[in-house]
């Protein structure tokens, strides 16, 4: 089965740690939260996955496939989907050109389009729209659309709730449960721990690009202690 | 009136060419965000190319282009390699490294070819066509005719190929299209030799109407280049319009201002920007603030 | 002071040279010295002040051509010629900036290389100019009764006008000008929310680009006596832009060792210059590619490769000082007053007939969902943009459509929702800008009065250790922003805010990207900003803060106000709950609101 395992992760940016031996796994329809304060190292833990940040590890692995060796361009072929942190959509697009470029490396006539815009419906009204003039929640859908084109095994997420109003960061949330519910594992990596907890079953926390607890999302929600140190809240 | 319109069909000519020049600036701006200063010679190049080979075994003047293009197409990978570290890194450093790359051709044109430049025969050898009394001469049809299909060919490969809507995906964020699965380099390389063969097929289609020198490429590269930003820069609609109006306004000022039309040119050319700085169709590109 | 005194035998060296060379070498050093004058104008317009001028041979080229034609067509004596050729080379430098003033990079680039070309298809062909053949019989300049018709002679006016020059370049690129022009490089809308006035300063560094290209030309003539329009053409400018760019764009003394070195290659290969122009473009690439700073950068980077691995003693964030508390005048009037605001971008109306007063010594919090427009509020008070509707009042004063410099020096400070930190300039650079409240055109004291420009700059420094002590910054102050953690960054903004002794301040969105134990900071350190005297307009997500933090909430939605008044009335304002909060959300409670904003 394609289970995503990172073991003894570290991000270096020049002289300066960002993440320090990192490891977990996403077991298949699973869905693991990373919380933690801003600069704690989520977001480059992530990006290292992905091979968009500069990395040492023991292992990254999908299934039988070797991530750490992988070029950046070639992990969408093995169904990891990214959702980059702030959106990045392609902003001189249409709606309709961002998805499809979402199945860049699969043929255009067979694509997922249309359940794309069945879980938001905006996105299909919208379609000939160019995807710099959306709202920034309409943009986030838009980023988790263009990730679910590749027709991915595991959705990997930073920050979706960035900037977005509590009525969308509920609203994005309830898009995530779905998915998750319909198999697709996701690696979500958030400073909101109300949406994390919300969507995830297993979280862990990072601080300082270490991992600094571990636990059910259940369990992190009542500790007082996590929620005092870590998350401010 | 004759005078006009004789002025017109050699302006639009011209401006047909710059039109090509600036198409390949903007193709190259629109997908890395590179300003290429190199692309002047480039064409240069390519009307040295295309000239030398068409003269040297008397082949049909197309396949002398297509040699042409792909030299340059070359060229274009070349210089897109060695300046690749610096991408999405320091803007105006890759300017200044386009302007290096510029200069190396150039002294490699006059070592290759000399410092003085030959002239090159016309391809098509019929009579001028005569409409009322204006002389159009035949080969400046062809010109005009060619770079209308390379123009066309170009927008469809952008709008409905699923490279071109990648090439233009990583111009505007290269992480994302990474992260889709596009080969960001590839893909930059591939713009850019588009870019240089564009730049080579106009420096061989001019290259008839003009004496072919090392230093023709500065001053075709500044017009196209001027064409460019007087349409909107990087937009290709903009290249084409401004292009043609770019070819006009030299025609113009070559007729009422002889040996200032240079001087003519520019002095109009700065006034219009400062009116208009994003051009006609206004910069179509991403916001690099 | 004292990293220059390596230059007192540099200086010795060059005023012994005459007596080790011979007459030709002679002449190629006093070229080379033409060529490092050239370069530092260059290197201030480009390198420090980041306009792209590729018309700087022609400004050379007015100096020279100046010279020659008051010389030989208007019976004008060399040095009074000079005098006018430097003022003519100025105001042909202030023509070409004009258009800096609309547009910047690489547009920048083609038209200034366009009016070099026009330039140089005026001297090729007009008569008065000597047409393609150029001018040859300028007259040997005299100079306390001394013919300086030999380079030997003619090297010490250069070395004297050359010290003087490099002098002026290196004084004004480490003073509060300099900071101005490198913080205008590297983000002008940030500068100019700092106060700083970027259509001068564009027009400055033209000005001294005239300078220094009308001083070299008037020096070119005086030593070779002939100009003809190939000295002149675009084969210099790119030998020009290469001694900058392989000396080191941004280091005055770099453009000088790139400039000599270049004009040495250049002459030993001068029977060979195809091959020399193959030459210097190849190393222009490597340079731009390998070593971006050039050689003045070079000493830098490996000391950074040197000390890769070894990294330094941890650093700490101090706690913040808080300010003294100040009564608030009470005069009261309003600080700010938004009336009728309406602004259209195409179409999209992103404010709608808006209205806010803001009394002095308020902290007033600006909420709402997302694109409600309340980053375009804060533009248009900092004056980025000019409302399409509506007036703005600083103090009852109509500021509408101000620019950000003018209302910057009237007391607006303002913080950007993704930071503005001028990333190439360190942390102390950072608040000296701030703390900087001259007029641009305060800058004729650098010709005038230099010693008071000193005396400035030391009660600016003083100054800034105060605000980085304040801040708990000092272990970060040689740091550039770049380098340093997101919550520090945004401290740092804070900080350089807080330098310009602002009356108004405005925070968009300070909380975004910190932890708990920074927002709790953050609401200490805008308490104490209020208390010390200014008012605040905060744009912020977290709610908890704003609950807690603001006297008063004003609510945006779609463009509009759609409520005003405490945290307590908003939070339970049925239009808030349903725009803000969504249909689904009960309304929160008396109780939790109460908690909220204890």
């Amino acid at each position: 089965m394609t289970t995503l395992t990172v073991e003894g992760l570290s991000v270096h940016y020049g002289g300066v740690r960002a993440a320090h031996d990192v490891s977990f796994t996403v077991e298949p329809g699973q869905s693991l939260g990373i919380i933690g304060a801003n600069g704690a190292g989520k977001s480059s833990t992530l990006k290292a996955v992905m091979g968009l940040a500069p990395r040492q590890g023991r292992t990254i692995r999908f299934g039988d496939h070797d991530l750490l060796r992988a070029p950046a361009h070639t992990l969408v072929r093995h169904g990891i989907g990214y959702v980059p942190e702030g959106r990045h959509v392609f902003p001189g697009l249409t709606v309709e050109k961002n998805l499809l470029l979402g199945a860049y490396t699969t043929s255009w006539k067979r694509t997922p389009i249309d359940e794309v815009y069945e879980l938001f419906p905006v996105l299909g009204e919208m379609r000939h729209r160019l995807a710099g003039a959306l709202s920034g929640g309409q943009q986030q859908m838009l980023a988790v659309g263009r990730a679910l084109m590749c027709r991915p095994k595991v959705m990997l997420l930073d920050e979706p709730s960035m900037g977005l109003s509590p009525i969308l960061v509920a609203e994005i949330a309830g898009v995530l449960k779905r998915l998750n519910t319909d198999g697709l594992s996701i690696l979500l990596v958030e400073q909101n721990a109300k949406l994390t907890f919300d969507v995830t079953t297993t979280c862990l926390v990072m601080e300082n690009g270490e991992i600094a607890a571990t636990g059910t999302s259940a369990e992190l929600r009542d500790d007082p202690e996590v929620r005092r140190i870590y998350l401010g809240l | 009136m004759q005078v006009f319109l004789q002025t017109l069909i050699g302006g639009v000519t011209f401006g047909a060419v710059y039109a090509l020049v600036a198409m390949g600036f903007s193709i190259v701006y629109r997908t890395m965000g590179l300003v290429n200063f190199a692309h002047g010679s480039v064409v240069m190049i390519g009307a040295y190319a295309a000239s030398t080979f068409y003269m040297a075994t008397h082949v049909p003047f197309a396949i002398a282009i297509v040699v042409a293009i792909a030299v340059t197409g070359l060229i274009g990978l070349v210089i897109e390699r060695f300046l690749r570290p610096l991408e999405n890194k320091d803007f105006t450093l890759m300017l200044i490294g386009t302007i290096g790359f510029g200069a190396v051709l150039e002294a490699g044109a006059v070592l290759v070819w000399g410092a003085t430049g030959h002239a090159v025969p016309s391809p098509v050898a019929t009579e001028p066509l005569d409409l009322a009394g204006v002389r159009i001469p035949t080969y400046n049809l062809v010109v005009i005719s060619v770079a209308a299909l390379a123009t066309g060919l170009l927008a469809l490969f952008l709008q409905r190929t699923k490279r071109g809507a990648a090439m233009q995906a990583v111009a505007m964020d290269h992480q994302a299209a990474t992260a889709v699965g596009i080969h960001v380099g590839r893909s930059n390389a591939m713009a850019f030799a588009i870019g240089a063969g564009l730049a080579a097929l106009a420096g061989s289609l001019i290259g008839p109407m003009l004496y072919v020198n090392p230093t023709m490429g500065g001053t075709l590269g500044i017009k196209g280049f001027a064409a460019a930003m007087l349409g909107g820069f990087g937009s290709m609609p903009g290249a084409i319009v401004g292009g043609v109006a770019f070819g006009l306004l030299d025609a113009f000022a070559a007729g009422n201002f002889q040996e200032y039309s240079e001087l003519v040119t520019f002095l109009v050319f700065a006034v219009v920007v400062m009116i208009r700085p994003t051009g006609i169709f206004g910069e179509a590109t991403v916001n690099r603030a | 002071m004292k990293r220059l005194a390596f230059l007192v035998p540099v200086g010795v060296a060059a005023w012994l040279l005459p007596y080790g060379l011979g007459g030709y070498s002679m002449h190629v050093v006093a070229v080379a010295i033409i060529f490092a004058i050239l370069a530092v104008g260059l290197g201030l317009t480009m390198g420090v002040a980041g306009q792209i001028n590729l018309a700087q041979v022609a400004f050379f080229g007015v100096g020279a051509y100046t010279v020659a034609i008051l010389c030989t067509r208007a019976g004008f004596g060399f040095w009074s010629a000079a005098v006018l050729a430097l003022l003519v080379s100025v105001v042909f430098g202030v023509l070409v900036g004009i258009p800096a003033l609309r547009m910047q990079s690489h547009y920048l680039g083609i038209v200034t290389l366009g009016l070099a070309l026009a330039f140089t298809n005026w001297v090729t062909n007009a008569t008065v100019a000597g047409r393609a053949e150029g001018i040859s019989d300028i007259p040997v300049p005299v100079l306390f009764g001394l013919e300086l018709s030999s380079a030997y002679l003619f090297y010490y006016v250069e070395l004297v006008v050359f010290a003087l020059a490099l002098a002026f370049a290196l004084f004004v690129t480490h003073s509060p000008l300099g900071r101005r022009l490198r913080a205008m490089r590297d983000d002008d809308l940030a500068a100019g929310a700092l106060g700083a006035e970027i259509p001068l300063l564009r027009m400055t560094a033209f000005v001294l680009s005239g300078v220094y290209g009308g001083l070299a030309g008037v020096l070119y003539a005086g030593l070779i006596r002939f100009v003809a329009p190939e000295s002149f053409n675009i084969a210099n400018m790119f030998l020009l832009l290469a001694m900058v760019i392989i000396g080191g764009r941004a280091s005055i003394l770099g453009c000088v060792v790139g400039a000599l070195a270049l004009a040495a290659v250049r002459e030993a290969l001068l029977d060979v210059s195809a091959y020399a122009q193959l030459g210097y473009g190849i190393v222009v690439v490597l340079v731009v590619v390998f070593a971006p700073t050039g050689l003045a950068g070079l000493p830098h980077q490996f000391r950074r490769l040197l000390r890769r691995h070894g990294s330094g003693a941890r650093l700490r964030l101090g706690p913040f000082q808080p300010y003294e508390q100040v009564a608030h005048a009470g005069d009261g009037e309003n600080v700010l007053e938004v009336q009728g605001v309406t602004m259209r971008f195409k179409g999209l109306v992103a404010l709608d007939d808006v209205s806010l007063t803001v009394p002095p010594g308020q902290i007033r919090g600006v909420v709402g969902p997302n694109g409600s427009g309340k980053t375009t509020l804060f533009n248009i008070v900092s004056g980025f943009y000019t409302p399409s509707a509506g007036k703005v009042r600083l103090r009852g004063l109509d500021v509408t459509g101000a620019r950000p410099y003018r209302l910057s020096l009237r007391g607006v400070a303002r913080t950007f929702q993704n930071l503005r930190l001028f990333e190439d300039l360190n942390v102390r650079e950072n608040i000296l800008l701030g703390l900087d409240r001259t007029r641009t055109s305060w800058i004729w004291r650098y010709a005038g009065l230099p010693w008071k420009v000193f005396g400035y700059q030391r009660a600016l420094d003083a100054r800034a250790d105060e605000i980085i002590a304040r801040f708990g910054l000092a272990d970060f102050a040689d740091a550039v922003p770049r380098a340093l953690p997101y919550g520090i960054q945004r401290r740092v903004e804070t900080a350089r805010a807080m330098a310009m002794s602002p009356s108004l301040l405005l925070l968009d969105e300070p909380a975004a990207g910190l932890n708990g134990e920074e927002v709790r900071q953050l609401a200490e350190i805008v308490r104490s900003i209020r208390d010390s005297g200014a008012t605040v307009v905060v744009i912020e997500h977290n709610m908890g803060l704003v609950m807690s933090l603001c006297d008063r909430i004003t609510v945006l939605a779609s463009g509009k106000v759609i409520a005003e008044g405490t945290p307590a009335e908003v939070a339970i304002a049925p239009a808030v709950v349903q725009a803000y909060l969504g249909d689904s959300m009960a309304a929160p409670t008396e109780t939790a609101v109460e908690e909220a904003t204890r």
